[in-house]
């Protein structure tokens, strides 16, 4: 079975999950399971960028919605963040990631977890208020393709703060708004399924999507594996 | 697809293949190809942070490699400043 993972149901993850789906539960192999992971909530000032139809757990809610949606298709939910107790429980050998949050602490948690694995894709994105990046690092048998985000972007590598479900929630709460607009949320929900296109089509030359949604303007710059990253 | 037709495409995507005493220098979606080698990178960043609204804080690589602000550039270097991950909505 293929295990195709949606860590991060907020505008990024709630604008990706409807093609998504679609793509999933009509692709030529069936045998695929969705997994939704988030610990958040929705809550009312979401509806500016997210669609859902229940106030609740934003995995838990978009799973039943995509349930309903495609009756097909193998979905679950898993409403707890990703930390360093459960990222070895979440992330398996052989998952397809893909990777929506707002925050370098867990993307460095995830990386790291994917570096271990002998065989695993990750695709990363994440957008600021106009353009924004979605990074693709694949291994297999213990090969890497390219160079992981780790590898390529600092802020990442050196994350050191908490993540999301390592905080309280009262530092939760104080944590700063997020100021993105719809469209470059779904610009990166594009470019991800996309990539996710690529890596189903055995491309694996992937490196980096950049958007800017202001100049009118993608690129995709490959990250080749360097010798000491194999 | 042919193949003489993948190359012609990736020329005009791409343009051909950088043989002159040039650099290609990128941050994000931008990208110049014909900056002169020779310079370090805290010049051509100095020179390029306006047109290429690069940031102070982005990390160099020359590449795939992380390098300092004292690399002398080659002919045929690609030098990459990495636009950060986007994480909270910054402007």
């Amino acid at each position: 079975m293929r295990n195709v993972k949606l860590i991060g149901v907020g505008g990024i993850g709630t604008a990706l999950l409807p093609f998504l789906a679609r793509h999933l539960a009509f692709a030529e192999d069936r045998d695929v399971r969705l997994t939704l992971i988030d610990g958040d909530e929705f809550v009312d000032r979401n509806a500016i960028r997210q669609a859902f139809d229940k106030i609740g757990n934003k995995a838990q809610v978009k799973m039943r919605e995509i349930a309903r949606q495609f009756e097909n298709l193998n979905v679950r939910a898993v409403g707890e963040f990703v930390t360093p107790d459960n990222v070895s429980d979440l992330i398996c050998e052989g998952d397809t990631i893909l990777l929506a949050v707002d925050n370098h602490e867990t993307r460095r948690l995830v990386c790291t977890r994917c570096a271990t694995l002998p065989t695993v894709t990750l695709i990363s994105g994440g957008n600021e208020l106009i353009d924004g990046n979605v990074q693709v690092y694949m291994r297999k048998d213990g090969v890497a393709f390219n160079q992981s985000p780790l590898d390529t972007h600092a802020e990442i590598a050196h994350a050191s703060g908490k993540t999301p479900g390592e905080l309280s929630c009262e530092e939760r709460a104080m944590q700063p708004e997020s100021r993105q607009i719809l469209v470059t949320n779904m610009g990166i929900a594009c470019l991800m399924l996309i990539a996710l296109w690529h890596v189903e089509q055995g491309n694996t030359k992937l490196g980096e999507f950049f958007l800017d949604i202001k100049q009118g303007k993608m690129v995709h710059r490959e990250r080749p594996v360097q010798k000491e990253n194999v | 697809m042919s193949d003489e037709a993948d190359r012609e495409r990736d020329e005009d995507q791409e343009g051909p293949e950088n043989t002159t005493n040039n650099i290609r220098v990128s941050y994000g979606v931008s990208e110049l190809k014909d900056v002169r080698a020779g310079l370090t990178v805290a010049q051509i960043r100095r020179n390029l942070s306006s047109p290429l609204n690069i940031p102070s804080d982005t990390e160099a690589q020359v590449n795939g490699q992380v390098v300092k602000e004292s690399y002398v550039t080659k002919p045929g270097d690609r030098l990459e400043f990495v636009k950060l991950s986007g994480s909270k909505g910054k402007e």
